[in-house]
């Protein structure tokens, strides 16, 4: 299935946004994806990230009200569409698919889940 | 930034952006403080700069997009060429034209104005020139390149601004060469130069082979260029290998003695880079000199004092940075108060220092005794100025037919606009079609330079050399000139064709601006008013050629023979015999001895004043030493007195010997008497400070012209006395080539040896006009490549006009007008455009004219018929252009013109 193919930045972004459940927008998807990740992340690359994955129909998104906190500016807020839901369920079976065809013993580290 | 975050974001972004940035930024305050703040919000802002924020879906759609319309823009560009194949070739062509002249006239300024700029000192370098003024009359000076050979070393001694000199002296030239041997091979070779070792140090001649520090010290060799290396030489190398000189050395008698010099080779320097004013192939250390003119030619020991004013070689200082030009060149007064005293002063002349900069020397103007030929700074101002003038007339031609034609064009405009373009849009598409015209002249225009440069060049007597590869940055910015004429000339029309509003055009209502029509008329009255200018001032310069050819130089120029001093100097001493055995055959008229002859050498003079006179008065007076028939030979006009008696001065008494003088009008006005009668029997003293001889004055002639009709008749003594350096015969009609040869076989029976020259007096004073010929051809072309320009414009112009009002004919002609009424009803417009030109363009050429012809001493008057002739010419010039339009108009069948919707 063309153009289901999520990047592994962008699986990540969509699930913060799923996680964050209704308060997802910019600024709060970079923290969250910085404190879960440990890694840096760039607001100008989330953003990117979410605008893209809107084209895609990934998002859908939908503008807060006005607050002062953001000098007169209107939150943007993203919600994992439903064929967004599809792409990260089919993402993670596919995952999950992979694993399962490990022969137990193969790594030398014990994992289970 | 948060500014110029909104400038090129979009808008569909920005909202988001901004509200996010500026919550982080608070936070990041309360974090790490304002300023830490400030910088990472910078550049965090700074990462938004990708062109996915510029509102732009897709990156590699845009791509696509406008690699697409560029495909489409360019197709579009080529179809119109096509199409419009007249207006396109007018257009391209001109500026075709337009920009190969340009291209020549660069090339030639960059290359003219490079010289000598190769020398790392250049610019502290000066050639020590001489300006020889006589005391007296501080109008007649001359420019002299050389300087007295003494004064480089004084100065370099007593002045701390001098940090080094050098000195080139020549004893060659291409009327007295050397012969050169090296083994079995003997050339003639005529640039030899003696110099210090110091030239080394000062010039940037690098040695290729052998050690520069110690090539010139010793006295017995010499320096090569690697040009004579390779012709003497061919691989070999030619360090330590002996050269033998032949220096033509003369005895006595005038006949060679023979002797060589042999002198070893010690060094091969670098050839000298064609663009310099030097010019030599080999160097001679300087120091052999003190032999040859018998003493210290540094000035320590004793030396002849004639070398502190006698001007044999050039001399170059090499000034400390910064020194102050002006004020060192005051300082000459003095030190020539101090070497020179009164050596100069009392014989009538006197030496003002002439500080030439190195690289500014080639441009400097002409001096007396150069090395080579200099450039002419004036050539460089005129050419630039006619080549700005041509290109500006071209962009105008340019400019005026891409509006006119926008009528065709309306209907595209119109509808690109109603299918969406922007105006910036269409602004590039029709800037791009001007760039790819330009683009393609301008490749025209390279080929035609190419092609024009070596004749421009033959045509000016310089050599063109054209070094490609150091030049590719100058050619490089040619190009970028080339593309930005296009741009520059293009904008106008472009943003013109771009403003047109959709719903007239489409109507079909729009047509020419009044505006726009007046800017048009008025810039081909422009055009015509240049053209019309360089045909007055051709037509100008042409009549006074002809005035300056034709007129009557008070002597008698045709058929006679001139030997110049190289041959006539050696039959000096057998003259009686050889005249004889000349008159002996009937082809000569007659055969005289002169110290010089009308266009020939001159300025020979001295101080001269009236006996018992004050001193006060005294003035130079041009003399010329003359055989007693010089009168008769050349025509002379007496107006008083007697002519010279046969006499023989050789064996006349020397103490009974009197000097007779026959003097010319000017020389008896200067002397201040009423009249030619009144100065017979006068005497005049010669140096009166010196007391040379006293002259009678026996006669008075009619003032003659002796150099070209560029200067005054000033005043002339003819004195009879044995100085002599021409021979001139008199030929009778017929066959003048035999005449040479009996001449020749005559000479070579009295003198072994000596290259036999000669030349024609009216040939010879004809060339005084080269100069003036060469200007007039080079105006006369301008001034047809002006008008070829301006006709372009105006057939254009007389294109679209007819075109417009075709309708207007057909009517005319089926109300019953004849063919005739209809190309006088067109033509009349234009005649009166070029006629406004016409007469616009007369004050300013009778202004320029005025100008020029003062420049002569002897002119013609700036007449009214030029004028006329001009105007009548370009009107005639512009009829016939526009005729073609006119007459096929006239002749268009109303039925058809009438039915266009």
């Amino acid at each position: 299935m063309k153009g289901t193919h999520l990047g592994e930045f962008e699986e990540l972004i969509l699930l913060t946004v799923a996680a964050l459940h209704g308060e997802a927008y910019g600024l709060a998807i970079k923290k969250e994806l910085e404190e879960q990740s440990g890694r840096k992340v760039t607001i100008s690359a989330v953003h990117t990230a979410c605008n893209r994955l809107e084209g895609k129909g990934f998002l859908t998104a939908e503008f807060g009200e006005k607050s002062e906190k953001r000098g007169g500016k209107r939150k943007k807020m993203y919600t994992v569409s439903l064929k967004g839901q599809q792409a990260l369920l089919d993402t993670q079976h596919l995952r999950q698919r992979l694993w399962l065809r490990i022969p137990p013993g193969t790594f030398q580290i014990e994992w289970s889940w | 930034m948060m500014r110029i975050l909104r400038w090129f974001c979009a808008d569909i972004y920005l909202e988001e952006v901004e509200g996010d940035l500026y919550e982080l930024f608070q936070e990041e305050v309360e974090e790490h403080g304002l300023k830490k703040a400030r910088r990472r919000f910078f550049f965090t802002a700074i990462r938004y700069l990708k062109p996915f924020f510029f509102g732009k879906k897709d990156f590699t759609l845009q791509l696509e997009y406008h690699l697409t319309m560029l495909k489409h823009y360019l197709k579009i560009a080529f179809r119109q060429l096509r199409k419009q194949q007249a207006y396109s070739f007018i257009n391209i062509s001109g500026l075709a034209i337009a920009m190969a002249c340009c291209i020549v006239v660069l090339v030639f300024v960059h290359d003219e104005t490079s010289f000598d700029a190769y020398h790392p000192k250049a610019e502290d370098i000066y050639r020590l020139s001489i300006r020889s003024l006589e005391v007296g009359d501080q109008n007649d000076e001359s420019l002299i390149a050389a300087s007295p050979i003494l004064w480089g070393p004084a100065l370099k001694k007593d002045y701390p601004e001098v940090e080094n000199f050098t000195r080139f002296i020549p004893r060659t030239s291409p009327d007295n060469p050397w012969e050169v041997t090296v083994g079995d091979r003997s050339f003639s070779e005529a640039r030899i130069l003696y110099t210090d070792p110091a030239t080394l140090d000062m010039f940037n001649w690098p040695i290729t082979n052998g050690d520069a520090s110690t090539a010139l010290s010793d006295p017995n060799t010499i320096v090569i260029t690697e040009a004579m290396a390779e012709k003497y030489f061919r691989r070999g190398d030619p360090i330590g290998k002996v050269l033998t000189i032949d220096p033509k050395e003369r005895d006595r008698e005038g006949n060679l003695n023979g002797n060589t010099y042999d002198f070893t080779i010690s060094a091969v320097m670098a050839n000298v880079p064609e663009r310099s004013h030097f010019r030599f192939d080999f160097l001679l250390p300087s120091s052999i000199l003190n032999d040859v003119y018998g003493g210290d030619i540094n000035g320590e020991a004793d030396i002849n004092p004639w070398y502190w004013r006698g001007l044999i070689g050039y001399t170059y200082l090499e000034l400390k940075p910064g020194t102050d030009v002006d004020a060192f060149a005051a300082k000459f007064e003095a030190f020539q108060e101090r070497y020179v005293g009164d050596a100069t002063r009392s014989r009538g002349y006197y030496y003002e220092p002439d500080l030439q900069r190195l690289d500014q020397i080639y441009l400097d103007g002409e001096r007396l005794g150069q090395m080579r030929s200099v450039g002419d700074k004036t050539y460089i101002y005129v050419f630039s100025l006619v080549a700005l003038f041509i290109l500006f007339l071209a962009c105008i031609n340019f400019m005026n037919l891409a509006t006119a034609r926008s009528a065709m064009r309306a209907k595209e405009v119109g509808l690109r606009k109603v299918v969406g373009a922007f105006r910036k849009q269409l602004v590039s598409q029709f800037l791009g079609e001007s760039v790819v015209i330009s683009f393609l002249a301008f490749s025209i225009a390279a080929v035609l330079a190419w092609l024009v440069l070596p004749i421009f060049y033959e045509y000016l007597g310089k050599e063109l050399f054209i070094d490609y590869r150091r030049e590719a940055p100058f050619l490089a910015s040619l190009l970028i000139l080339g593309v930005a004429v296009g741009i520059l000339a293009g904008s106008y029309p472009a943003f013109f064709l771009s403003r047109f509003r959709p719903a007239l055009v489409l109507k079909g209502v729009y047509g020419k601006t009044q505006k726009g029509a007046l800017l048009r008329k008025g810039l081909v009255v422009f055009q015509f008013m240049i053209s019309a200018f360089f045909i007055i001032m051709t037509i100008t310069l042409f009549k006074q050629i002809r005035f300056m050819r034709n007129y009557d130089l008070g002597f008698d120029q045709e058929r006679v023979v001139v030997l110049p001093p190289n041959v006539a100097q050696s039959l000096s001493s057998q003259y009686e015999a050889v005249r004889g055995e000349l008159l002996a055959d009937p082809r000569f008229l007659d055969v005289t001895m002169s110290s010089e002859v009308p266009g020939q050498q001159g300025r020979g003079g001295d101080l001269y004043v009236e006996k018992g006179a004050d001193i006060e008065s005294s003035f130079s007076l041009d003399e010329t030493f003359v055989d007693y028939n010089f009168i008769d030979l050349f025509g002379l006009q007496m107006l008083a007195g007697e002519e010279f008696k046969q006499r023989n001065l050789e064996e006349e008494n020397a103490e009974e010997q009197e000097v007779v003088a026959i003097l010319n009008e000017a020389a008896v006005r200067q002397f201040g008497w009423a009249s030619p009668q009144e100065a017979i029997g006068k005497q005049i003293v010669r140096d009166p400070n010196a007391k040379d001889w006293i002259a009678r004055v026996i006669g008075v002639v009619k003032d003659f012209h002796s150099e070209s009709l560029r200067e005054e008749i000033g005043p002339k003594a003819l004195i009879q006395m044995p100085r002599y350096g021409f021979m001139s015969i008199k030929l009778k009609t017929g066959d003048l080539q035999g005449g040479i040869t009996a001449i020749q076989s005559t000479v070579e029976k009295f003198v072994k040896d000596v290259p036999f020259e000669y030349n024609f007096l009216d040939a010879t004073f004809k060339e005084q006009y080269e100069t003036e010929a060469q200007l007039s051809r080079v105006f006369t072309y301008i001034s047809m490549l002006a008008i070829f320009i301006a006709c372009l414009g105006l057939f254009g112009l007389a294109t679209f006009t007819t075109a417009r009002r075709i309708k207007e004919v057909g009517i005319r002609k089926t109300l019953g007008a004849s063919v005739q009424d209809i190309v006088i009803l067109l033509s009349k417009n234009f005649a009166f455009l070029i006629l406004v030109a016409g007469l616009v363009a007369v004050p300013f050429a009778y202004l320029a004219a005025e100008k020029g012809l003062q420049y002569f001493a002897y002119s013609i008057n700036n007449s009214v018929d030029t004028y006329v002739l001009a105007i009548f010419g370009a009107l005639i010039i512009a009829l016939i252009t526009i005729a073609f339009q006119t007459i096929r108009a006239a002749l268009s069948n109303p039925v058809e013109s009438l039915r266009t919707e």
